[in-house]
C-alpha cells in the first residue's frame, strides 16, 4: 500500500481528501503546515506528497524546495486554489513533479498520482 | 503686437485729423491765392490800359504834328514807372515815332511791329497795343511792355505764406488732434485693457467703465453683459465640475468597494463551497460502495448545484478583478489544436444534453499562439456553452483559422475563432446589450436559460486584454455567429515598474551560499528606500524597492519576500488599500507587513497593530494555530484574555489551558492593563466590545506603554469588522511604526528588531 503524505491546512479539505484517498487504497499521513511536511517527509518516508501551497509557517513552495533538497526523487504534486498558469510554473520551479488545482477532481488527481507512482515499488 | 495696436489707433486718428485739416487748408489757400493773383492781374491790365490811354492822350498832338521829339519826351516821362520795360509810339502808318527802354533794357533793339489791339502775357511780360484816338479818329498806336516780375514775386510770397500757414496750422491741428483723439480712443483702449485682464487673469468679475453714451458706450455695455454671462457660466461650470468630481469620486469609491466586496465575498464563498462539492462527491462514492444507490441522484443534484454556484462565483471574481484592474495576463506559447480539442471535449457534454451536434473546422496551419492559455480556454468555453444554452437539436460549429496580415499589433497576424450556432438568435437590440455585465440579451432569457450574464462581459474583457476583440452577428430564429480575433502573439502589457535601489551595497560580505531573506520596501520616497537599503543590507537582508502600491503588490507576488514594509501615505493606491489587497490574495496573505506611517500621535489610535483577528463563533483550531506562532521556547507561556462575557472567557481559558498555556483573565480593558503590570504575557486575546474600556481604547493604551508595545494582540469580535475597524486594528499587521516623528536610527532599530523576530520561520 502506497503511503501518501497529504499537506493541507484546511481541515475540511484535509478530511475529505484523506478519506477519499484512503478509500482508494492509499495510506494517508497528514501534515498541517510546511514545517511538519518537511519533518514527516523525512520520518515517514512517504511514496508521494500532495502539497497545498498556501500554508502557515512554511509555505508549500519552500517546503517543496527543502524536501527536494534532501530527497530529489520523492514525487510531489502541488495543489493550489488558483488556477493560474504562473502557479503551475512556480510549483514546477520549486521542484514539484506535477500540479493540480482545487477543488479537486479526484479522478484526475488519482491519474496523476498513479502515473507518478508507476515506477515505484509499494512499501 | 499688443502694444502696437492701440498706438496705431491713436496714430490713425491723429493722421486722419491732420490730413483732413491739411487738405482743407491747402484747398482754401490755393483758391484764395488764385483769386488774388487773378485780381492783381486784371488790376495790372487795367492800370496799363489807363497808362497807355494817358500817354496816348499826351502824345496825340505830337502825332498830329508828326513831332517825334515831343513824342519821345512824352515817353521819357515813363522813367518814373519802374515796371515799364519798354514803350513805343507808332504813327498811323505803323512807323515808330518814338521809343523808350528802361535803362537796363537798352540792349534790346528790335521793337515789335504794330500788333492788334489788346494785351498779352508773354514770358514774364505784359504787353499792350492800344490805339491813340482823337474824336474816334485813329492817330497811331501805343505799345507798352510791362514787367510782371512783381506778379511772380507776389505768387511766390503767397506760396511762402501759404506754406508757413499750412505748417503752423498743421502743428496746431496736431496738438488738437492729439488731445481730441482721446475722446474716441480712450474708452476703446480702456475696453481693450479690460479685455486683456479678463483673458490673462481669467477674472470674469471685472467690468469695463462706461464714460460715453455713443456707440463705444453701447459697445462697452454689450461687452459687460457678455462678461456677466460668462461669469455666470463659469460659476455654474465650476459648480457642476465640483459636483461631477465629487460624484466621480463617490462612483470610483463605490466601484472599488464593490469590487473589493465581490472579491472578498467570492473568496469567502469558495471555501465552504469546496466542502459542499467535495463531500457530496465523496458521499456519492460512498453510497456506491455501500449500495445506497437511492441517494445518488440527490447527491448528484447537490454536487452539480455546488459546481454551478462555483462557476458563478468564479465569474463574479473574474469580473471584480477586471473592474478593479487587477486581472493579469500570463502569456505563454502553446499548441492551438490541443487546446481546441480539450475545449471541444468539454463542450461535447453540454451539446449532447441539448441533443445538438458539435462540428469543428480547424485549419491545418493553426500552429501555436502566444497568449494566456487559461483566458483563451475560458473565452472559447464561454462562447460554446452560450451557444449550447440557446441551441436545441441544432448544430454548433467551432472554427479556427490563422489570418495572415501585417496589420497591428505586431504584424504576426491573427488567430480567428468562430462559434456558429443554429439557435434562437438575437435582434440587434439584444445584441446591443449583450456584452454588458449582469445583462443578458433579454431579462426573460435569464428565467428560461439561467446564467449570470457575466460570461460574455468577461469574454470581451479577456479578448481586449489580449489585444483582440469579440464580435457577433445574429438573426432571430436562425442563429448567431460569435467571432474572436486574437493576435497570434499577444504582447505583454506589463511594464516593469520596480524601482531600482541605489547600488550602495553590492551584496557586501553576505554569507555566501545561504539565500538571504528578502525585504520588500514599498515606499514612494526614494530616501526611505535608500535608507532601508543601506541599513538592512548590513543586517544581511536583501532589499527590493517598489515605488507604489500596485508595483509593490506585483513584486510581492513575484518575489514572495520574507517581509514587506509598506508606507501608509502613497499616491495612487495608499498603504491601507495595498495592505488589504496583499492580505486578500492567498499568494501574499502570509507575508508579514510592517506599516510605515507618518501619522501623528493623535491618529495612532487608528493604526494600533493587531496581529490577527477572529470573529465569533471562534474557529478554535485556527486560534490555537495563531497563538502557536507566538510561543517562545523557555519563557513563561501566558495569554492574557480580555473578554467581558464570562462564558466565553471560560471557554477560551479551558481551550488554551488544554494547549499548555497559562491563562490570565480580565473582564475589560482597564483590568487588563492592571494585569499587564504584573507581567508581560506572550500574547493577548482581545474582545472589542466591552464595558469600562473597550478593545480599541485598550489597544491605544497598550501601545503607549513600553511593556505593551510589542505584545502580539489577537482580536476576537462578535461583529464583522468594518473597514474603519480594520484600519483601527490594522488587521494582520505585525506592527505599526511611526515614521518621521522619531529619530531615523530609532526607527531602523525597530525595523531591525521586528525583522529579526518575524522572519524567524520565513526563509
Amino acid at each position: 500500500m502506497h503511503k501518501i503524505l497529504l499537506v493541507e491546512d484546511n481541515e475540511m479539505n484535509r478530511d475529505m481528501l484523506s478519506r477519499r484517498l484512503e478509500r482508494k487504497g492509499y495510506q494517508v499521513v497528514i501534515a498541517l503546515d510546511g514545517q511538519q511536511a518537511v519533518d514527516l517527509a523525512q520520518s515517514e518516508s512517504p511514496a508521494l506528497i500532495l502539497m497545498d501551497m498556501s500554508l502557515p509557517l512554511l509555505d508549500g513552495w519552500e517546503a517543496t524546495r527543502r524536501i527536494k533538497a534532501t530527497n530529489p526523487v520523492l514525487p510531489i504534486i502541488a495543489l493550489t486554489a488558483h488556477a493560474m498558469a504562473s502557479d503551475e510554473q512556480k510549483a514546477k520551479e520549486a521542484g514539484c513533479d506535477d500540479y493540480d488545482t482545487k477543488p479537486i477532481d479526484l479522478n484526475r488527481l488519482l491519474a496523476k498520482i498513479e502515473s507518478l507512482l508507476k515506477n515505484q515499488v509499494p512499501s | 503686437m499688443f502694444t502696437l495696436r492701440p498706438l496705431t489707433l491713436k496714430a490713425k486718428l491723429v493722421a486722419l485729423l491732420m490730413l483732413t485739416s491739411a487738405v482743407a487748408l491747402l484747398v482754401s489757400s490755393v483758391l484764395f491765392g488764385w483769386n488774388d493773383v487773378r485780381g492783381f492781374r486784371s488790376g495790372m491790365v487795367r492800370d496799363l490800359h489807363t497808362l497807355a490811354a494817358l500817354i496816348g492822350a499826351n502824345a496825340s498832338s505830337a502825332l498830329i504834328f508828326d513831332d517825334e521829339a515831343s513824342a519821345a519826351k512824352t515817353l521819357a516821362s515813363l522813367e518814373h514807372w519802374p515796371t515799364i520795360l519798354r514803350a513805343c509810339i507808332y504813327n498811323k502808318e505803323g512807323k515808330v515815332m518814338a521809343s523808350y527802354s528802361r535803362h537796363d533794357q537798352s540792349g534790346r533793339t528790335s521793337l515789335p511791329a504794330v500788333g492788334s489791339d489788346g494785351h498779352t502775357f508773354t514770358s514774364g511780360r505784359l504787353t499792350v497795343f492800344q490805339p491813340i484816338l482823337r474824336d474816334s479818329e485813329r492817330l497811331g498806336t501805343i505799345y507798352l511792355e510791362f514787367d510782371v516780375e512783381a506778379l511772380n514775386t507776389l505768387i511766390l510770397s503767397y506760396a511762402g505764406i501759404g506754406f508757413v500757414i499750412l505748417v503752423g496750422a498743421l502743428l496746431v491741428a496736431f496738438a488738437f488732434a492729439s488731445l481730441l483723439q482721446r475722446v474716441i480712443s480712450k474708452p476703446i483702449l480702456e475696453l481693450a485693457q479690460t479685455a486683456r485682464i479678463v483673458s490673462e487673469e481669467k477674472d470674469y468679475s471685472v467690468r469695463a467703465i462706461k464714460t460715453t453714451q455713443d456707440e463705444i458706450g453701447f459697445l462697452i455695455d454689450r461687452f459687460n453683459e457678455m462678461l456677466a454671462r460668462i461669469e455666470q457660466h463659469e460659476k455654474e461650470m465650476t459648480e457642476i465640475n465640483g459636483q461631477l468630481r465629487k460624484s466621480q469620486q463617490i462612483a470610483l469609491a463605490a466601484t472599488e468597494a464593490k469590487s473589493q466586496f465581490l472579491a472578498t465575498m467570492s473568496h469567502e464563498l469558495r471555501t465552504p463551497l469546496n466542502a459542499i462539492i467535495g463531500y457530496s462527491e465523496m458521499l456519492q462514492e460512498e453510497a456506491t460502495d455501500l449500495g445506497h444507490e437511492g441517494f445518488i441522484p440527490d447527491l448528484k443534484k447537490i454536487n452539480s448545484s455546488g459546481k454551478h454556484l462555483l462557476v458563478l462565483i468564479n465569474d463574479i471574481l473574474d469580473l471584480s478583478k477586471i473592474e478593479a484592474g487587477k486581472m493579469e495576463l500570463y502569456l505563454e506559447t502553446f499548441e492551438l489544436t490541443s487546446l481546441l480539442q480539450e475545449v471541444t471535449a468539454t463542450a461535447q457534454l453540454l451539446v449532447q444534453k441539448k441533443s445538438s451536434k458539435l462540428e469543428t473546422r480547424f485549419s491545418p496551419d493553426l500552429g501555436t499562439i502566444r497568449a494566456d492559455v487559461t483566458k483563451v480556454r475560458q473565452t472559447l468555453f464561454n462562447l460554446l456553452s452560450n451557444a449550447c444554452k440557446f441551441t436545441e437539436r441544432g448544430t454548433i460549429t467551432l472554427e479556427a483559422f490563422r489570418e495572415a496580415s501585417n496589420s497591428p499589433p505586431n504584424g504576426k497576424g491573427w488567430i480567428v475563432f468562430r462559434v456558429i450556432d443554429t439557435g434562437i438568435g438575437m435582434t440587434s437590440e439584444q445584441i446591443g446589450r449583450l456584452f454588458h455585465a449582469f445583462t443578458q440579451a433579454d431579462a426573460s432569457t435569464v428565467r428560461k436559460y439561467g446564467g449570470t450574464g457575466l460570461g460574455l462581459a468577461i469574454t470581451r474583457h479577456f479578448c481586449r486584454m489580449m489585444g483582440g476583440e469579440v464580435s457577433v452577428t445574429s438573426e432571430p430564429g436562425k442563429g448567431s455567429v460569435f467571432t474572436i480575433r486574437l493576435p497570434a502573439e499577444v504582447s505583454d502589457p506589463k511594464a516593469q515598474t520596480s524601482a531600482p535601489l541605489t547600488p550602495t551595497s553590492q551584496v557586501s560580505g553576505s554569507t555566501s551560499g545561504t539565500p538571504r531573506a528578502t525585504v520588500l520596501v514599498i515606499d514612494d520616497d526614494p530616501h526611505v528606500r535608500d535608507l532601508m537599503q543601506r541599513t538592512l543590507a548590513k543586517e544581511g537582508f536583501h532589499i527590493e524597492g517598489a515605488v507604489d502600491g500596485y508595483s509593490g503588490i506585483e513584486m510581492a507576488k513575484r518575489l514572495r519576500p520574507a517581509i514587506i514594509t509598506l508606507d501608509v501615505m502613497m499616491p495612487g493606491l495608499d498603504g491601507w488599500a495595498a495592505l488589504t489587497l496583499l492580505k486578500g490574495d492567498p499568494a501574499t496573505a502570509s507575508i508579514p507587513v510592517i506599516m510605515m506611517t507618518i501619522v501623528d500621535d493623535q491618529h495612532i489610535g487608528f493604526a494600533l497593530g493587531a496581529s490577527d483577528y477572529f470573529t465569533k463563533p471562534i474557529d478554535w483550531p485556527r486560534l490555537t494555530r495563531a497563538l502557536q506562532k507566538y510561543r517562545k521556547s523557555g519563557s513563561s507561556q501566558s495569554v492574557l484574555v480580555v473578554e467581558d462575557d464570562e462564558q466565553m472567557r471560560e471557554m477560551i481559558r479551558l481551550t488554551l489551558e488544554k494547549d499548555g498555556w497559562r491563562v490570565i483573565l480580565a473582564e475589560h480593558g482597564r483590568r487588563a492593563l492592571e494585569q499587564l503590570a504584573a507581567g508581560k504575557p506572550t500574547a493577548i486575546l482581545l474582545d472589542l466590545m466591552m464595558p469600562e474600556m473597550d478593545g480599541f481604547e485598550f489597544m491605544e493604551e497598550l501601545r503607549r506603554r513600553a511593556e505593551g508595545r510589542d505584545v502580539p494582540v489577537i482580536v476576537i469580535t462578535a461583529k464583522d469588522l468594518t473597514e474603519e475597524d480594520r484600519r483601527r486594528l490594522n488587521g494582520q499587521v505585525v506592527r505599526i511604526i511611526q515614521k518621521g516623528a522619531r529619530h531615523p536610527d530609532q526607527l531602523l532599530a525597530e525595523v531591525r528588531f521586528l525583522l529579526a523576530n518575524t522572519v524567524g520561520g520565513g526563509i
